[in-house]
C-alpha cells in the first residue's frame, strides 16, 4: 500500500470539515474522490499533503506515518500536489517555473532529462518555455502546473480539480495526459467535479458527503449505476 | 497625580489617532505613512488661527479639520490608480514635505522651535488648566471619535469600504464608485487626526514639527497593527499598550547608560512577542465571530417587520428595459499589442432570453465581457443598453444602469462574512452616503432591514443560509461560486453576464442552477453566459454564439451551432 489514510479529522479553527475519513491508494493506481460542493474533498486532500492540520487520525505513506508533516518534506518523499487555483509563479517564465519546481529535490544533475520528460508529455511547454507563465492560456497554465508537479517524478500525485475552466477539447487532452502519467508509474489521487472524466480515468472512486466518505466503488461498479445523482 | 492624568490624556490622544488611522488602513486598505503629518497640520492651523486672528478655540479646531480634509481629499484622489506600494510612497513623500515645510517656514510655523503660547481650550468660558481638568474633555472627544468611527464602519458605507480593501474591481462590478469611498474615508480619517492634533496643540499650549515626524506616523501604524486592523477596540488596546509600556519600563532602576538601551530592547522584544503570537493583532477583525455573536437583533427585525418598503429607483441611470433587444453590441474590437483579442464582435441580447457564448479557452469570451461591462475600453464598436449608448460608461455605472457581471475567478470578498457579501450588492443604498448615515439614520435603518430580508431570500436560493455568518474565505470553491451568483442576484440588475457559472460545482447544483436561470429569464431578466458545460448550454440557452479567435463564427440554436463542422474541429478536437 502506497498511501493509507485512516480516520482523519480535519477542520478550520473550531469548525470540523472532514470526519473520520479513511482511504487508500496503491502504487501506480488511479483513484478519484468525488462529492458535492463543500463536502470536504479539497480539505481532505490538503491535509493528506500537510497543507492543513489534521486533529486526529493517521496518514501513512510507504509504511511511514506522515500525519501533519510539512508539504516541503512530503514532496521530497515523493508526494506532489497540484492546487485547484493557480499553483505557478505568474511572473516567471515557463522554464523558470519548472526549474523552481526542481528545487524540491536535490537531483538537479539530471534536470535536463526531467525537463525532456515533461516536454514530451506537454510539447507546448517546450515551445513556450521563455514565455511568462501568466501569459499562457488557462489550459497551458494547467499543463505547466502539472508539469511542475511531475518534474520531481513523484510516486503519488494529488490533483485538485484540474479540469476547472477548461473547454471540452482541453479536458479531453488533460484526460489523455493524466492517463499517460499513470502509465509512467505514478499513482494519482484526483479530486474532480467533472465526474465523467474522473470515472473514466479511475480504477477506484470514493464518494464524499458532508465531510465523510460514504462509498468506495470500482469503476465498473460505478458505471453500472443508472444515476449518480443520489450520490450527491 | 497630574503626571498620571497627563499619561492618560496622552494615551487617549493616541487612541483617537489610532482609531482614525484604522479607518484608513484597516477598513480602507490604504497604508498611509502621513498620519502624524495631518495631526501636525491640524495643530498648526488651530494654533495660528487662534494666536494670529485671536479666534475662538472651537473656530480654530473647525478650520483645522476643514483644511486638512481638503488636503487629504486631494492627496487621496490618485490612490485609485496606483498600487499599494505607491500609496506608501505617496504618503511618505507627503509626510516628508509637510515636515520640512514646518521646519523651514519660520515666519509662520516658528521653524524648529515651533509655536509657543497656544491658548488653552476654552468652551463657554470654561478652560481646563491642569491635565486632570482636561481629562473629561479628552474623554468626551474620544467618545465622539469612537461614535463616528463606529457609525461609519458598521454601515453600508463601511461594508463597501471593506470590499474596496479586498477587491477594487469586484466592488466596481457591483456599481460602487471605488474612488468616492476611498477618498471619503481618507478625508474622514485625516479630518479626525487634524481635530485631535488641534486639541493637542491647545492642551500642551505648544506645537512643533517633532509631533508630526515620520517616527510618529510609524508609531501610529504600529498601534493599529498591534491592536488589530479593522477592529476599533483593537486600536484602543494597541495605542494604550504602546504608550503605557515605555512609561512602565521607566521604572526599571539602574545606571542610565545601561538601562536606557535595555528598556529599548525589552520594548522591541515585547512587540515581536505580541506579533509572533497574535499575527492578526491583539483583537483581530473577526474576534467576535468565534464568540457566537450574531446579527440576531437584525435578523429578528428583518423577519419581524411585515411592512414592505417601497423602493424608489433613485438612480438617474436605472430604468426598466422597454425594448425587446435590451443590449445591442455591434462591431466591438479590442487589440492588445498585435493580438486582436476581440475582432468585430456583435451580439444582441433579448429581454427574457438566455444567450450562451461558447468557444475554446482564449477565444475572447471574457475579453468581450470586460468590454461590455466597462472594464476595458473598446477600440471600436458600440454598446446600446435599452437604446441608450453606454459604450464609454465606467465600470461602476453599468450595474447602476442594470447590467451586472460575474467573474470566472469568483472574486467574492473573502475577508467578509457570507451575509455581508450579499448585503453589499444592492444598488444606491442610502447608508452608502455619509450625509444620510448621520442625518437620516431612520432611512438607512429601514432600507437595511429590507436589504437583509432580501439577502436571506438570495442565500436560501443558493443554499448558503446556514453559513451566513462564516467568513467567505472558509467556503469551498463551489460554495464561493454560489455566493458570487447570489451576490449578483442581490444587485437587482436586469441583465446578468455570467462567466463560467457552473465550473467547479457539483452536478446536483448544476441542475438546480439551470432551473434558476430559466426562472430568472421567465421573470424578465436577460442572461448571457460563458460556459463550457454543454449540458448547461443546451439546457438553458435560447441562442448560442460560437466564438473563436476573437470573432463570432456562428450563431443560432444549440443544435444549429453544434452541427457546425468548424466548431467540432476547434472546440472538440474531432
Amino acid at each position: 500500500m502506497l498511501l493509507k489514510v485512516s480516520n482523519l479529522d480535519v477542520g478550520y479553527q473550531e469548525k470540523q470539515v472532514v470526519f473520520q475519513a479513511s482511504l487508500d491508494v496503491d502504487a501506480g493506481e488511479f483513484v478519484s474522490l468525488i462529492g458535492h460542493n463543500g463536502a470536504g474533498k479539497t480539505t481532505l486532500l490538503k491535509s493528506i499533503c500537510g497543507y492543513l492540520h489534521a486533529s486526529s487520525g493517521e496518514v501513512n505513506y510507504k509504511g511511514e506515518v506522515i500525519t501533519n508533516i510539512s508539504p516541503a518534506i512530503n514532496v521530497r518523499k515523493g508526494i506532489s500536489f497540484v492546487h485547484q487555483e493557480k499553483s505557478l509563479f505568474p511572473k516567471l517564465s515557463v522554464l523558470e517555473n519548472l526549474e523552481l519546481a526542481a528545487y524540491a529535490i536535490d537531483k538537479a544533475e539530471n534536470l535536463k532529462e526531467r525537463l525532456e520528460g515533461v516536454y514530451a508529455l506537454f510539447p507546448i511547454l517546450a515551445e513556450r518555455r521563455k514565455q511568462m507563465a501568466q501569459t499562457l492560456s488557462g489550459g497551458q497554465q494547467k499543463q505547466l502546473a502539472i508539469g511542475m508537479a511531475i518534474l520531481v517524478q513523484p510516486d503519488l500525485l494529488l490533483l485538485d480539480e484540474p479540469s476547472l475552466g477548461l473547454s471540452p477539447n482541453l479536458v479531453k487532452e488533460l484526460g489523455k495526459a493524466l492517463k499517460e502519467i499513470q502509465e509512467m508509474g505514478m499513482a494519482v489521487l484526483l479530486v474532480e467535479q467533472n465526474v465523467k472524466m474522473a470515472i473514466a480515468l479511475s480504477q477506484r472512486i470514493y464518494v464524499m458527503r458532508t465531510g465523510q466518505i460514504i462509498l468506495e466503488e470500482t469503476r465498473d461498479e460505478m458505471k453500472r449505476r443508472d444515476s449518480l445523482w443520489d450520490l450527491f | 497625580m497630574e503626571y498620571l492624568s497627563h499619561i492618560v490624556n496622552l494615551a487617549l490622544f493616541y487612541v483617537a489617532l489610532t482609531v482614525s488611522l484604522n479607518l484608513i488602513l484597516g477598513y480602507g486598505g490604504m497604508a498611509s505613512l502621513s498620519h502624524a503629518a495631518f495631526f501636525c497640520i491640524g495643530g498648526y492651523v488651530s494654533a495660528i488661527v487662534t494666536l494670529q486672528l485671536s479666534a475662538n478655540f472651537l473656530v480654530g479646531v473647525a478650520l483645522a479639520i476643514a483644511m486638512t480634509m481638503i488636503i487629504g481629499g486631494v492627496l487621496a484622489a490618485p490612490f485609485i490608480r496606483v498600487k499599494e506600494e505607491y500609496v506608501l510612497l505617496f504618503t511618505l513623500s507627503f509626510q516628508m514635505v509637510v515636515y520640512h515645510l514646518m521646519m523651514s517656514m519660520d515666519a509662520i510655523t516658528g521653524g524648529d522651535s515651533g509655536i509657543f503660547g497656544v491658548p488653552l481650550p476654552e468652551i463657554l468660558g470654561w478652560s481646563p488648566e491642569t491635565p486632570t481638568q482636561f481629562l473629561p474633555l479628552m474623554a468626551a472627544v474620544l467618545v465622539l471619535v469612537y461614535w463616528i468611527a463606529f457609525k461609519v464602519t458598521r454601515s453600508p458605507f463601511g461594508r463597501v469600504l471593506k470590499g474596496c480593501r479586498e477587491d477594487d474591481s469586484a466592488v466596481s462590478s457591483l456599481g460602487k464608485n471605488v474612488l468616492r469611498f476611498k477618498v471619503t474615508i481618507f478625508m474622514v480619517g485625516t479630518g479626525v487626526a487634524a481635530g485631535v492634533g488641534a486639541l493637542f496643540a491647545h492642551y500642551t499650549q505648544f506645537i512643533n514639527p517633532s509631533v508630526g515626524s515620520l517616527d510618529a506616523s510609524i508609531l501610529i501604524i504600529a498601534m493599529v497593527v498591534l491592536g488589530g486592523t479593522a477592529n476599533l477596540m483593537g486600536s484602543a488596546v494597541g495605542a494604550i499598550l504602546l504608550i503605557i509600556i515605555p512609561e512602565i519600563l521607566n521604572f526599571i532602576p539602574g545606571a542610565s547608560d545601561l538601562i536606557v538601551p535595555l528598556r529599548g530592547a525589552i520594548y522591541g522584544i515585547l512587540l515581536i512577542v505580541f506579533m509572533r503570537f497574535r499575527p492578526e493583532g491583539l483583537i483581530p477583525e473577526y474576534f467576535h465571530l468565534g464568540k457566537g455573536e450574531k446579527k440576531d437583533g437584525l435578523t429578528q427585525k428583518a423577519k419581524g417587520s411585515d411592512e414592505t418598503v417601497t423602493r424608489k429607483e433613485n438612480s438617474k441611470d436605472a430604468q426598466v428595459p422597454q425594448c425587446k433587444v435590451v443590449l445591442e453590441v455591434s462591431g466591438l474590437s479590442k487589440a492588445f499589442g498585435g493580438l486582436k483579442a476581440v475582432d468585430d464582435f456583435s451580439i444582441s441580447l433579448e429581454r427574457g432570453k438566455v444567450t450562451a457564448l461558447v468557444g475554446p479557452n482564449g477565444c475572447g469570451k471574457t475579453t468581450a465581457f470586460n468590454l461590455i461591462t466597462g472594464f476595458l475600453r473598446p477600440d471600436t464598436g458600440k454598446i446600446l443598453f435599452n437604446g441608450r449608448d453606454i459604450t464609454n460608461f465606467s465600470a461602476h455605472r453599468m450595474p447602476q444602469s442594470g447590467l451586472v457581471r460575474s467573474w470566472q475567478d469568483v472574486r467574492i470578498f473573502k475577508e467578509m462574512t457570507v451575509l455581508d457579501n450579499i448585503l453589499i450588492a444592492r444598488q444606491n443604498q442610502p447608508g452608502e452616503l455619509l450625509s444620510q448615515l448621520f442625518f437620516m439614520p431612520w432611512k438607512v435603518k429601514q432600507e437595511e432591514a429590507q436589504n437583509l430580508k432580501e439577502a436571506y431570500t438570495h442565500l436560501k436560493t443558493v443554499g448558503l443560509l446556514e453559513k451566513q455568518m462564516e467568513l467567505a474565505r472558509d467556503l469551498s470553491y463551489a460554495e464561493q461560486k454560489l455566493l458570487a451568483i447570489a451576490r449578483m442576484l442581490a444587485s437587482e440588475a436586469w441583465i446578468l453576464l455570467l462567466d463560467e457559472p457552473s465550473s467547479g460545482v457539483d452536478p446536483n447544483w448544476v441542475d438546480h442552477f439551470m432551473k434558476m436561470i430559466r426562472n430568472l429569464a421567465l421573470s424578465g431578466k436577460t442572461i448571457c453566459l460563458v460556459e463550457h458545460n454543454l449540458e448547461v448550454v443546451r439546457g438553458v440557452s435560447d441562442t448560442v454564439y460560437f466564438m473563436a479567435g476573437g470573432r463570432k463564427i456562428s450563431q443560432g440554436s444549440f443544435e444549429e451551432v453544434m452541427a457546425d463542422p468548424e466548431l467540432g474541429e476547434i472546440y472538440f478536437g474531432v
